[in-house]
């Protein structure tokens, strides 16, 4: 039976509750890990891995800038069409770092600045009809639009301005109203180039406290210690997946499912977005991302490289990867096919099971697992 | 984002059920601190049902002999409703009998075009979310809500219920405190500028007085919403009576569920509910609708209350409404037998966020409410809101230490996506 067929979202976040507690207990119990081992993995993740994908993704949000620019001094259908593929490459490159959730993506609510969504509480789609009806100079303001509101400075909010066809028809138009939305288009995408350029500058000196982790650290009295950040990045990762991503688009059941409340509906990748997700968090396991870093030397090097837990996971992992291949991008088309709420499911489920291994097998046998479960706030 | 604790609570009872070794003073007994903890949340509860009753009589008053006084004093009756229940806030987390139940009368935001008429211009029509977004269950005998049609001829605490987070939607808000705010003030339609909700008195008056429409049936929503917080908030109050479920569980173990849940409770109101889906939150978006008591600008008075029952458990007590104290032994001199100086800095800092606290009901005493201090371009109002969080943020590393100062292992607090900045905690 599926785990998660019936019952509402809230009933559904208390069923992951549930498993995760059944199944944290540590196992058992087993010398200590010397502090050096978690020092080379976080010297591995942090300054090895992650570091080329900020760089990839600064890289792409400042070609989505200076492409917006240039396209909104004759906007044309082609034109858009090129300004909807660099949101989506600026966009994979993001999923990408989205879940290491730690340090300076974290600081001054910078992750909810490039990307706030859920929309929980419906501000972003209020504030959003607002800006439309009194197209405040404030969010054209290049200088000014990083004091706005974190909801319209983001991809989210640039993904309505191309996505949504009424918009994007008004800007390709290139009338008073259509002007306007591409030059907000273009200071959003300034602002995402200016949000990821200050998370690459700002990551070194996060990721030397976490490597100098240690009793003359005010912030990190051990390597253990910081290393509990990317741990909980893996776990947390996964969570956000089963419960933001995909719990609530599916809803109560097949009757109750609204691909509209999906992450990126509106540009149709939701789907593509937890692929480039499961990437990612694989690599904190791993070590090995988009080429850069070393497979062996992330997490997995705790608790053995080519280890029988180590082989057991990887084979567990490879099939939550393929339920999320078996996928196309757009959560919209499956959930309109027959069958399409199980597939989404059947995904669900995976990454649910894979919730449990990183609880049991890494989190217990690193030592940094506390029982952490990510659900939806109030 | 929340962060759910998973605890056994083994490990804690030889903690609680034998003298400690190597301490600085006696360590209470488990069961002492516990018995004063439930006592203060009776007393809390108990005194949330008082001002309730009050504020159910103001309100008979107000739909019996509606006039521009009737509403004062009703509105009046709410903001002195409000300390005594956010006092109690800290016993939701950890405690399941309490959070399975806090939906029914504290449950916020809310879309409120539910229950009533709302601005459109501000509000809008529709919500992808919520197919009652517009619902309006007082000018409507019939709702169509999604598909289903519900008869709402009788507006009673039966219809009431059956709304509450109809849908599965958690902001479909029929019942508690704030939807009889928004019945007593309506909607704040002056964004980030000064001044609160501005209802007229004419919405609850009789014959062609009546304004907006539907008098009679508002009338018949507030009441039954009203009668409906008094009997859940007594619910809640006979849960923590002697003989009361609440108290039973927490009492379990020597006391060691209930210590479990009394550092839950203060961690998880402090770092992931109040620092930050109430209030980071707010920072961040720049919006009035992220104000906890949105329509009565009482969000200042209501932030205070939290911060100020977190430390009440901590210290293991509480001034009542009637100005009388509950007191004894505390979590505090549970801590102090075992490491003096966390004792110490923890009570440093609740005392912090409680002066943070007080810093904003301050400004707003001054005329700047909460929903002008976190205007976009609000630098001092924004600082001030800021610190409040910090002050939170900074409470829950050292709220995190208890955990291993007394033997506590796997214990984590709810989180918000609005935190996690370590610039903030360290």
């Amino acid at each position: 039976m599926p785990l998660f067929d019936t019952g509402c979202r809230r009933a559904m976040a208390g069923l992951i509750i549930t498993i995760a507690a059944g199944l944290s207990a540590p196992p058992a119990a087993h010398a200590d890990l010397p502090d050096g081992q978690y020092h080379d993995v976080i010297v591995h993740l942090l300054s090895k891995v992650l570091p080329p994908q900020l760089d990839a993704l600064h890289s792409s949000t400042a070609t989505l800038a200076t492409g917006m620019s240039d396209f909104c001094k004759s906007p044309d259908k082609a034109g858009l069409a090129k300004m909807r593929d660099g949101f989506n490459i600026a966009m994979d490159r993001w999923q990408e770092v989205q879940p290491w959730r730690m340090g300076p993506m974290m600081a001054d609510g910078r992750d909810q600045m490039i990307e706030y969504w859920p929309d929980k509480h419906g501000t972003a789609t209020r504030q959003f009809r607002m800006l439309l009806r009194n197209k405040p100079p404030l969010y054209t303001d290049p200088a000014k639009i990083a004091d706005a509101s974190a909801a319209l400075q983001g991809f989210p909010a640039l993904e309505e301005v191309l996505f949504n066809p009424k918009l994007a028809g008004q800007i390709v138009a290139n009338g008073k109203d259509g002007i306007y939305l591409c030059q907000y288009g273009t200071t959003i995408a300034g602002n995402l180039e200016k949000l990821t350029g200050d998370l690459v500058a700002e990551w070194p000196a996060f990721a030397d406290a976490m490597i100098n982790a240690g009793p003359e650290s005010l912030d990190y009295p051990t390597s253990k210690f910081a290393a509990t950040d990317l741990y909980r990045a893996l776990h947390e990762g996964m969570l956000i997946i089963i419960s933001q991503k995909l719990a609530r688009p599916l809803g109560e059941g097949p009757d109750d499912a609204n691909a509209k409340r999906a992450e990126s509906w509106r540009a149709e990748r939701s789907l593509r977005n937890i692929s480039h997700n499961l990437k990612s968090l694989f690599a904190i396991y791993d070590g090995e991302l988009n080429g850069a870093g070393e497979s062996g030397k992330g997490m997995v090097a705790l608790i053995g490289a080519d280890s029988l837990l180590d082989k057991s996971f990887r084979l567990n992992w490879q099939k939550i990867r393929d339920a999320s291949d078996a996928l196309p991008s757009s959560m919209v088309a499956v959930l309109a096919q027959p069958g399409g709420f199980d597939k989404i499911q059947e995904l669900q489920n995976q990454v649910a099971y894979g919730v449990m291994l990183v609880e049991n097998d890494v989190g217990g046998h690193t030592e940094l697992g506390g029982g952490f479960n990510a659900l939806d706030g109030d | 984002m929340k962060f759910t604790k998973i605890l056994g609570t083994a490990a804690i009872m030889g903690v609680l059920g034998a003298p400690m070794a190597h301490t600085a003073h006696a360590a209470p007994n488990g069961d002492a601190v516990m018995k004063n903890y439930a006592d203060i949340a009776h007393a809390g509860y108990s005194d949330a049902v008082s001002t309730a009753k009050t504020l159910e009589a103001a309100v008979d008053n107000l739909i019996d002999n509606p006039s521009e006084e009737a509403l004062k004093k009703a509105r009046a009756a709410w903001i002195a409703a409000r300390p005594s229940y956010q006092q109690t806030e800290v016993f939701r987390f950890g405690n399941p009998i309490v959070d399975d139940w806090e939906g029914k009368v504290n449950a916020w935001p809310l879309d409120e075009g539910l229950i009533d008429y709302v601005d459109g211009d501000l509000y809008g029509s529709e919500s992808e979310e919520n197919p009652a977004y517009t619902a309006n269950v007082i000018a409507n005998p019939e709702l169509k809500i999604g598909s289903d049609t519900i008869d709402a001829s009788t507006i009673n605490a039966d219809l009431l219920e059956q709304l509450h987070e109809i849908d599965g939607v958690d902001a479909n808000v029929a019942t508690g405190y704030h939807a009889i705010e928004f019945l007593l003030w309506g909607q704040d339609l002056n964004g980030t500028g000064p001044g609160a909700g501005n209802r007229p008195w004419t919405d609850y008056a009789k014959g062609d007085e009546c304004t907006n429409a539907n008098c009679d049936r508002r009338g018949d929503y507030l009441k039954a919403a009203t009668d409906l917080l008094v009997s859940d908030l007594t619910w809640m109050s006979e849960q923590w009576a002697d003989d009361g479920d609440a108290r039973k569980n927490v009492m379990q173990d020597n006391g060691a569920t209930g210590l479990t849940a009394e550092i839950t409770g203060m961690g998880s109101l402090s770092y992931g509910e109040l620092g930050g889906e109430r209030t980071k939150l707010g920072l961040l978006l720049h919006d009035p609708e992220e104000s906890h008591d949105c329509f009565s600008d009482n969000t200042h008075n209501s932030h205070f209350y939290d911060a100020l029952g977190i430390q009440n458990v901590y210290l293991g007590k509480y001034t009542r409404t009637d100005g009388s104290v509950v007191e004894g032994p505390s979590l505090s001199g549970l801590v102090a037998a075992s490491n003096a100086d966390l004792d110490k800095e923890i009570k440093t800092k609740l005392a912090a966020s409680v002066a943070a606290g007080q810093a904003m009901v301050d400004r707003a005493n001054n005329g700047e409410h909460f929903d002008q201090m976190i205007a976009a371009g609000n630098e001092e109002g924004n600082a001030a809101v800021q610190k409040f969080v910090d002050a939170l943020v900074d409470q829950t590393k050292s709220i995190e230490q208890v955990v291993g100062a007394i033997g506590l292992e796997g214990i984590s607090f709810e989180g918000s996506d609005s935190l996690d900045n370590p610039d903030a905690i360290n």
